[in-house]
């Protein structure tokens, strides 16, 4: 028994180098490594990890990119692997900014961390690049108070609140589609209905980025609501479950479907006019950044350090018209980190 | 005999919802003494000793120590006052070795004294002449040497009332017979024995005085030599019961030819032997004689090491329990509880449990004859108290026997292979089953059993085979079986 | 085995009153639109609930389902646009796929005698990570391709979802299995008593290694049904947790782990009232951070009311 349990080790240890990407290293094996690590799987960081890889490459420098799926203590484990394994930098999208802070701080002792797409202001990360998730969010808000000139409900579609990048984008929609003055420190509990003038949020679900939660979710609101104007789905695969949903309800158009990122449904939808149009960020840009930055932070070149510790990397609204050059920036991107 | 008795029983009864399990009754357990009680399956015997005990508590009277009224709230706090009860069914944690089992609820402080508890272990075992060691996991020990372990376990509480239920239905003839010398023994120490038995023989030997049971009431009561046992089975099943008639199966054709058959339990002995069709062949031997062993290996549910067998003319080539029933063959394992009843079925679900399949390869069942199967098997078993509906479990024990035995009939099989068939079973149950396979023999069907019961070998058997560690150490005809010839086989004292 | 219909009529009322104290706050449930799309997911989930009931019924668990059913719901979409695969033999292919992936757990089980439970937590895990690195972890979907063969999730006949007349073909097939077929039989003396079963002839390796196969099968078709419904699926992340729901629902239809007790209708009613819990937790407003708390509670009742029942009519027929 024991002895079949040594064996089976020795075997997994030889077969390990197989599976793990040193076995597909081109002579970069002495390259400076740099961590670029998500906060879970979704096309978003498919991208944004080809920006890093091409971030890398024009630094000299190796990326690895690691897409944690299992929520916090899977984004902790492998981030402290990855110190093991000798990364000069870390560039991460912490889940929980404010809980993961001593985490954070003690991975900062060891090498130079970033935040990107979300961000933990208080921790000892170096800087931060990204957009403000509020002020997307804002855009996002206005872009759905615009297709619904005369007022009207709406609700909001997301996976989880907890986080910070999340908890921003949905107060800046909120604000940004009641007209507020914005506050970013404003936190509005879900469940409870906030009316600005005709304008109204009915509610915020989630749906622990399980699709088919995300999918009933919209077809019980649709129950719920008969007279609903709007949908806003937050995170990317919440506007194809929208979309679902209103299709099976025959609604696809009668209810204005406000999107953000970049789902391929999404962006076919603005094509279509099923969708009123989408906030993107510009995940391409936030990899390649963050490993330009930690490339010269490896140096020693502090002055890479974007000003007041933010490097924004604005997002911006596609609506019909810019959908096409939209699509044909990301597929270029994608090849380019390929 | 002291003027008060050890433990006194006023107008003890008990009730289950509606049923009276015990009606109100008057009971006197003297020390120095041992007391029999008897009566029918479902009588109402094990309901009184789990009041004795402290498993139950009664709904009505009062219970005595010693002319001092005393109430148990649990098994424990029956033990606390000098009343150690073996239950019928052994079920202890397998995964501890002997010694533990033996000290297991009993430990004196915190930390456990492994070489001063292997030495009262070993004192135990030797006081009940067992063969196995302190050392030994549970899980390697028979039926029959879990008992033996209960047994010396019950012995090291120095139990001034020990209350058994059927100790010696397990064991061997000479198991036995340590076993009735020891509570002779504890007799002339001052120990009182409550016993529960279906061998008369042994209560007719042992017992100072004897209760009988009958529906919860108790009918009879008399003392040593007052009674025989025609008696008590009068009093217990209210009529007599009439003995076997001879019956001569020589002659007829073979049915199973075991040749050189090797059993993984005693690798170094082989076995021959036959069985012809409408024969009753009965296989007898000490407890770990490799009885049910043989018998496993001939039906396939182990695998045999070595050896071949001829079943109705054809070979019988793989070894599963799959290809024997297939083939005609039929078994009843000694295990009723974990390895033949399915609990939470019917009663006609168990019995049709073996002919699920219409035809051999069959996709669909056949509802209506598994229906018709079901009924004419319940009415051949003859089991009583309970219709085909009824939840197999809520039957007593030998009504339950009679189901797992009869799932056998609707298959019409040539040859049917029992482990202990009646054992624990009451007088009309076993002969209610006698008669059954009686029958079947008649009808041609052959027959094995395996029983450690010599009344049941010497009743049932045309001829005996009897095993000695493995080796067969002789076959008996029925006109020169008895049970001094077979108990000198089964000790390997004869030649 | 009337201690089944009691369980059916347990869950039934419990449905009935949950049912009855949503329309009671809000009237909508009962909206055709409503009742449609809780058959639609009550039909989807309901034939994971059928496979995890299937090997419950055997004595088993299989904790693979939901990997089993993102294996074969992500590749679905991945062959047909991908591998240029046509619909059936890319159905085809997958079902018999996952009715291998459980052939391979029966056999381990029955011939290694490795535990269930250990066998299916490594499928869980290995078939997630399989179905992540094949699609190169990208999200797979049909976009606007295949509508057709989509209607078989999403579309409607005789004004009710397709998906429910699915699972009532797959659920009185299972149903005709359990009560007239051989193997049916064979499988509920297995799940109870598997060395009585071996010794009445019951081929106890062929039965087990059955429930196994026949729970892969209806994974993958629930899978495929899942990825037709959603359009979309995160090979990381679609179908996690939901053998538990599968489970959840077997056994609040009255399977017991102990194996050998459990019906078809008893697991449809199970699945229907987690589904209905889940509309209710959105239609009346409840925080959805509470879903798990009030699903889990229901559940839990449910089991604990049925246990104190058999006790009390065992206390009353105890003799």
């Amino acid at each position: 028994m024991k002895l079949s349990i040594v064996c089976t080790a020795l075997l997994a240890l030889a077969l390990l180098p197989a599976c793990s990407e040193g076995g597909k290293s081109d002579g970069k094996g002495s390259a400076v490594k740099l961590a670029f690590v998500s906060n879970g799987v979704d096309p978003f960081w498919t991208i944004a990890g080809a920006g890093a890889r091409k971030g890398a490459e024009e630094a000299g420098a190796e990326a690895i990119v690691r897409f944690p799926n299992e929520g916090i203590p899977d984004q902790q484990r492998i981030v402290e692997d990855l110190v093991s394994l000798g990364v000069k930098g870390v560039a991460i999208s912490p889940i929980d900014s404010v809980n993961q802070r001593s985490f954070l701080d003690e991975v900062a002792g060891k090498t130079h961390l970033i935040t990107q797409d979300s961000d933990a202001p208080d921790s000892k990360r170096l800087c931060y690049v990204g957009m403000d998730n509020y002020a997307a969010g804002l855009l996002c808000g206005a872009l759905a108070r615009e297709a619904l000139p005369e007022g009207g409900e709406v609700m909001i579609f997301i996976g989880r609140i907890e986080q910070e990048n999340a908890r921003r984008r949905r107060q800046g929609t909120i604000d940004g589609f009641l007209g507020r003055k914005p506050d970013p420190a404003r936190f509005d509990e879900p469940g409870q209905p906030q009316t600005e003038g005709r304008w109204t949020v009915l509610d915020t679900r989630t749906d622990a980025f399980d699709k088919a939660r995300a999918k009933a979710n919209a077809e019980d609101a649709l129950v719920r609501h008969p007279d609903l104007d709007a949908m806003i789905g937050l995170f990317a695969y919440n506007v194809p479950a929208c979309l679902e949903a209103l299709r099976g309800a025959k609604k696809l158009g009668a209810v204005k479907m406000i999107g953000f990122d970049e789902a391929e449904e999404c962006l076919a939808g603005i094509a279509d006019g099923t969708v009123v149009g989408t906030v993107v960020q510009n995940p391409f840009e936030y990899g390649r950044e963050s490993m330009r930055i930690l490339a010269g932070l490896v140096r020693g070149d502090r002055s890479v350090l974007p000003a007041g510790g933010v490097l924004e990397v604005p997002a911006r609204v596609i609506r019909k018209a810019e959908v096409a050059s939209f699509r044909a920036t990301v597929k270029t991107q994608l090849a380019a980190g390929r | 005999m002291s003027a008060t008795p050890l433990l006194e029983l006023k107008g003890v009864a008990r009730r289950f919802g509606a049923t009276a399990a015990v009606k109100p009754l008057n009971l006197a357990v003297h020390a120095a003494e041992i007391h029999a009680i008897v009566g029918e399956n479902g009588a109402g015997k094990s309901t009184l000793m789990k009041l004795i005990a402290g498993v139950l508590r009664p709904s009505a009277g009062v219970m005595l120590m010693e002319g001092r009224e005393c109430r148990f709230h649990s098994r424990q706090d029956a033990r606390k006052h000098g009343i150690a009860l073996l239950p019928q069914e052994v079920e202890v944690p397998e995964n501890l070795c002997v010694a533990d089992l033996l000290h297991l609820g009993r430990e004196q402080g915190s930390w456990v004294r492994r070489v001063q508890e292997r030495a009262q272990a070993e004192r135990a075992l030797a006081r009940v002449g067992a063969r196995f060691s302190p050392d030994d996991a549970v899980e390697t020990l028979s039926i029959a040497e879990r008992q033996l372990l209960l047994i010396a376990r019950a012995l090291d509480e120095e139990a001034r009332i020990l209350v058994l239920d059927e100790p010696t239905s397990a064991l061997a003839t000479t198991e036995s017979e340590r076993l009735l010398s020891l509570l002779e023994e504890l007799r002339t120490r001052g120990t009182a024995v409550l016993l529960i038995s279906h061998k008369l023989r042994e209560v007719e030997r042992l017992a100072d005085r004897v209760s009988v049971l009958r529906d919860g009431v108790l009918v009879a009561q008399c003392e040593r030599g007052a009674f025989d046992s025609a008696d008590l089975v009068r009093a217990m099943v209210g009529r007599n019961i009439e003995a076997s008639a001879a019956r001569d199966a020589t002659g007829r054709a073979v049915l199973l030819d075991v040749c050189g058959l090797v059993t993984a339990a005693w690798p170094a002995h082989t076995f021959d032997g036959v069985v012809r069709s409408g024969e009753i062949v009965g296989l007898a031997g000490l407890v770990g004689a490799g009885r049910t062993e043989l018998l496993r290996a001939i039906f396939g549910a182990d695998i045999a090491r070595a050896g071949s067998m001829t079943f109705d003319g054809h070979s019988l080539p793989a070894q599963s329990p799959r290809t024997s029933v297939a083939a005609g063959i039929g078994f009843l394992p000694e295990d009723r509880r974990g390895e033949a009843a399915f609990d939470g079925h019917s009663v006609a679900w168990n019995l049709t449990a073996s002919t699920v399949a219409p035809r051999r390869g069959a996709f669909w069942r056949h509802v209506g004859r598994e229906a018709h199967n079901a009924a004419e098997a319940f009415t051949a078993t003859g089991v009583r108290g309970a219709g085909l509906d009824s939840a197999i479990e809520s039957l007593s024990g030998g009504n339950q026997q009679k189901v797992v035995l009869g799932r056998w009939l609707p298959a019409a099989p040539k040859l049917l292979l029992l482990d202990e068939p009646t054992r624990g079973i009451d007088v009309a149950a076993r002969a209610d089953i006698h008669a059954l396979l009686r029958r079947l023999a008649d009808n041609g069907t052959g027959i094995l059993f395996a029983s450690s019961d010599m009344e049941e070998l010497l009743a049932l058997a045309d001829r005996v085979i009897v095993l000695h560690e493995g080796r067969m150490a002789g076959s008996l005809a029925r006109a020169n079986m008895n049970e001094e010839r077979i108990l000198a086989l089964a000790t390997g004292h004869a030649a | 085995m009337t201690g089944a219909k009691g369980r059916i009529l347990g869950v039934a009322l419990l449905l009935v009153a949950v049912m009855g104290a949503t329309t009671a706050l809000n009237p909508d449930f009962l909206g055709t639109g409503n009742l449609q799309n809780i058959l639609r997911w009550t039909s989807l989930f309901g034939v994971l609930s059928l496979a995890a009931a299937l090997v419950i019924i055997s004595g088993g668990i299989d904790l693979s389902l939901g990997s089993v059913a993102a294996l074969s719901g992500a590749l679905t979409p991945w062959l047909l646009r991908h591998h240029g695969f046509s619909p059936a033999a890319a159905i085809a292919v997958l079902l018999l796929g996952c009715t291998l992936l459980g052939v391979l757990h029966g056999v381990l089980i029955t011939r290694l005698k490795l535990q269930p439970f250990v066998v299916t937590l490594c499928g869980l895990l290995i078939y997630r990570g399989l179905a992540r690195t094949l699609t190169g972890e990208q999200v797979t979907g049909y976009g606007t391709e295949h509508d057709d063969l989509r209607q078989i999730a999403i579309g409607r006949w005789l004004g009710l979802p397709v998906p429910s007349f699915v699972l009532l073909g797959i659920a009185l097939l299972v149903q005709l299995f359990l009560s007239r077929a051989v193997a049916g039989r064979w499988l509920y003396a297995t799940g109870r008593n598997p060395v009585a079963a071996r010794l009445c002839g019951v081929p106890v390796d062929g039965v087990t290694t059955a429930a196994y196969a026949l729970a892969g099968l209806l994974a993958g078709v629930g899978g495929v049904l899942f990825s037709l419904d959603l359009n979309s699926v995160t090979p990381a992340q679609f179908g996690q947790s939901y053998e538990l729901y599968a489970i959840a629902a077997a056994v609040l239809g009255g399977c017991s782990l102990r194996g050998g007790e459990g019906t078809v209708l008893g697991v449809l009613l199970g699945t229907a009232l987690i589904r209905v819990l889940y509309n209710a937790t959105n239609l009346l407003g409840i925080p959805t951070q509470l879903e798990y708390a009030i699903i889990g509670g229901v559940i839990l009742a449910g089991v604990v009311s049925d246990e104190l029942l058999r006790r009390l009519r065992s206390r009353r027929t105890a003799v």
